[in-house]
């Protein structure tokens, strides 16, 4: 079953696990930064 | 549409906002466009006639996915319409002869496998857009709703999600940080803001 939303929706920044109820839409900024090999070679 | 008495669905999806209606018992009504003759003295003193370069009222093509079904005894294909209207099959092609080498193992995309790992299953759906260099927005959605049986809360490891993006859009492994924000649906603000 479908997961009630509550009064106050949680939004936890817990990104390994997003919840998503029936119909619910969320949005995110994801930043990738290389390391190692690629960052040298970006520069 | 739900019929009231017994699991009697009748879904329709297309490509664009629509009003829809069923004014009598046995009909149905959508707008596919709308043209009106006159003014209808609501004040603007312009009415929506859109016409040809010949004066005739413009064509408005649509491909209505339709499904009548006993939600007790068939899926509900309402979402998959949606997700294939959404993002239909793009179709590449080439005139020139190509002889494919066979690929290694780690050129085999494993993005599905990889998405669907992640949690993004048939009927989450997902958008990304790039904002700039090494940022791009992800908007996550659970097409589910309660007349599709078996749709539930969905969990989605966003950060295997980026990690099968970045996989599959570099031909070997990166190392790579990344860090991530929640925003609100418009995107414009922060959701701890909120």
């Amino acid at each position: 079953m479908d997961e009630p939303r509550g009064q106050k929706l949680d939004f936890g920044q817990d990104f390994k696990a997003v919840k998503l109820e029936l119909q619910r839409i969320r949005v995110f900024d994801v930043s990738i930064e290389a390391k190692g090999e690629v960052a040298a070679f970006l520069k | 549409m739900k019929d009231v008495s017994s699991e009697r669905i009748f879904t329709v999806m297309n490509d664009r906002s629509q009003g829809g209606s069923a004014l009598a018992d046995g009909t149905i009504e959508f707008m596919q466009n709308r043209r009106i003759p006159a003014d209808d003295s609501r004040g603007m003193g312009e009415w929506v006639n859109e016409e040809d370069e010949l004066g005739n009222g413009i064509r408005v093509p649509a491909t209505y996915h339709v499904q009548i079904f006993d939600n007790s005894k068939t899926a509900n294909s309402q979402r998959k319409a949606q997700l294939v209207i959404d993002s239909p099959v793009n179709y590449f092609f080439t005139f020139d002869e190509v002889k494919w080498a066979s690929p290694s193992s780690a050129e085999v995309s494993t993005l599905t496998a990889d998405l669907s790992a992640a949690g993004v299953t048939d009927l989450v759906k997902f958008v990304t857009i790039p904002m700039s260099a090494n940022n791009i927005r992800v908007r996550l959605e659970n097409t589910g709703d309660f007349l599709i049986k078996g749709a539930t809360t969905a969990t989605v490891d966003l950060e295997a999600m980026i990690t099968a993006l970045v996989k599959e859009n570099n031909a070997s492994p990166v190392d790579f940080t990344m860090s991530i924000a929640e925003k609100s649906t418009t995107g414009n603000m922060d959701i701890k803001e909120m």
